[in-house]
């Protein structure tokens, strides 16, 4: 294995569960964000010389994957032909999980992101709204919003023990 | 408990979330699309040689052209756009070449268009709210077509305010056929509109439909 692939693979060791938590926070299947997370880092792979340089290589491959998300074809499990068009793709099923993941999980999309950006990518406010593509100036009410949703869960989950 | 012991619990309850692919297995495929990609750029280069060598000799070989292939001893294309008389444009897709170019020629015939290869949507693109109501009105399919997508865009169709947010891409596998609509978009709310073919096409495009601004 060559200096860049050595480099590479250490990469993607410390980083691809981290990156498959944000994408997984986005999308709630487990298949599906693995797929894209596994091809994000392929890509950055065949990118290497550029995403060695950037700033936040993680945040790269996560914005990568869910760009990859939003292509049409990443969901051709819940498509329909045209005469349907105006039927509403249905929400993928949440990924079975411990009660304060399926709390985050069932958070509001955005809420979702900014939380598990901030948890397993360690992003600032700008490096955040960049990677999910919102404005810097949400990101905060965001994740002030989904904390204070989170903190009610954590507090029934404690009373109930 | 402060905001920090939350968010630890709510780490902590992430654990057990491991991608378990191989590195190698990654290395293998992205060194592979490295390759796919250097060979579009030898082919791309390839065209622009020719050309320039059909500018000499007198034949048209292009990378996007505005109409049929007429009576040329030889014709290479990426894409081809030809605006019917209704008003309706055709539009077949065989490669990535010149997207730029698709664009304008799009514009110029009267459907605003952002057009995107692989997903990099630019960041000041938002979905617009007409899009899933009305992308039947915009985008109907063509005819099959070898090695290549068609479809047919309905300018009439397109919001005021709004463009069409083509996004094109090579597949290696496709398993739907026809216009379809799926969820997605730019702003992570509903997309709208997909199309492919089954069977050994290399090349597919999804749609969408957004806000028209500076940016985007």
């Amino acid at each position: 294995m060559d200096t860049d692939a050595a480099a590479f693979a250490e990469f993607y060791t410390g980083a691809s569960d981290d990156c498959l938590r944000v994408v997984l926070a986005t999308v709630r299947d487990r298949q599906t964000a693995e797929d894209l997370v596994a091809e994000a880092f392929a890509r950055a792979w065949a990118s290497w010389p550029k995403v060695s340089r950037h700033p936040a290589p993680r945040a790269w491959v996560v914005r990568t994957a869910l760009n990859t998300h939003r292509s049409w074809w990443r969901r051709h499990r819940r498509e329909v032909v045209v005469a349907e068009v105006g039927a509403t793709a249905a929400e993928p099923a949440a990924e079975p999980a411990g009660e304060l993941m399926a709390a985050v999980l069932a958070l509001p999309l955005r809420q979702r992101q900014v939380v598990a950006c901030r948890l397993f990518l360690d992003l600032d406010t700008a490096q955040t709204a960049q990677t999910i593509g919102i404005a810097p100036g949400t990101v905060t009410a965001h994740l002030n919003r989904a904390i204070s949703t989170l903190r009610g869960d954590f507090a029934h989950l404690a009373y109930k023990e | 408990m402060d905001d920090q012991d939350l968010l630890a619990a709510v780490r902590e309850d992430f654990a057990g979330v491991r991608l378990n692919t191989a590195a190698e297995t990654i290395l293998a495929d992205g060194g592979s699309l490295r390759r796919k990609r250097n060979r579009r750029r030898v082919y791309g280069a390839g065209v622009t040689a020719l050309a320039a060598v059909a500018a000499i000799s007198g034949v048209t070989l292009a990378s996007g052209t505005s109409g049929a292939s007429g009576t040329q001893d030889a014709q290479l294309t990426a894409w081809t756009v030809q605006k019917d008389a209704d008003g309706t444009i055709d539009v077949t897709i065989h490669d990535l070449l010149n997207l730029t170019g698709l664009q304008q020629k799009l514009a110029a015939d009267g459907a605003p268009a952002e057009v995107v290869s692989d997903a990099h949507y630019p960041a000041a693109c938002v979905d617009h709210q007409a899009m899933t109501a009305d992308m039947a009105s915009v985008i109907t399919n063509g005819p099959a077509v070898p090695n290549g997508y068609a479809f047919v865009i309905h300018p009439a169709g397109i919001p005021s305010g709004s463009k069409l947010l083509l996004d094109v891409t090579h597949l290696t596998t496709v398993t739907s056929s026809g216009v379809t609509t799926t969820g997605g978009g730019v702003g992570g709310q509903l997309w709208g509109f997909g199309a492919s073919q089954v069977g050994g096409v290399s090349v597919s495009a999804g749609m969408g439909l957004v806000y028209a601004s500076s940016n985007c």
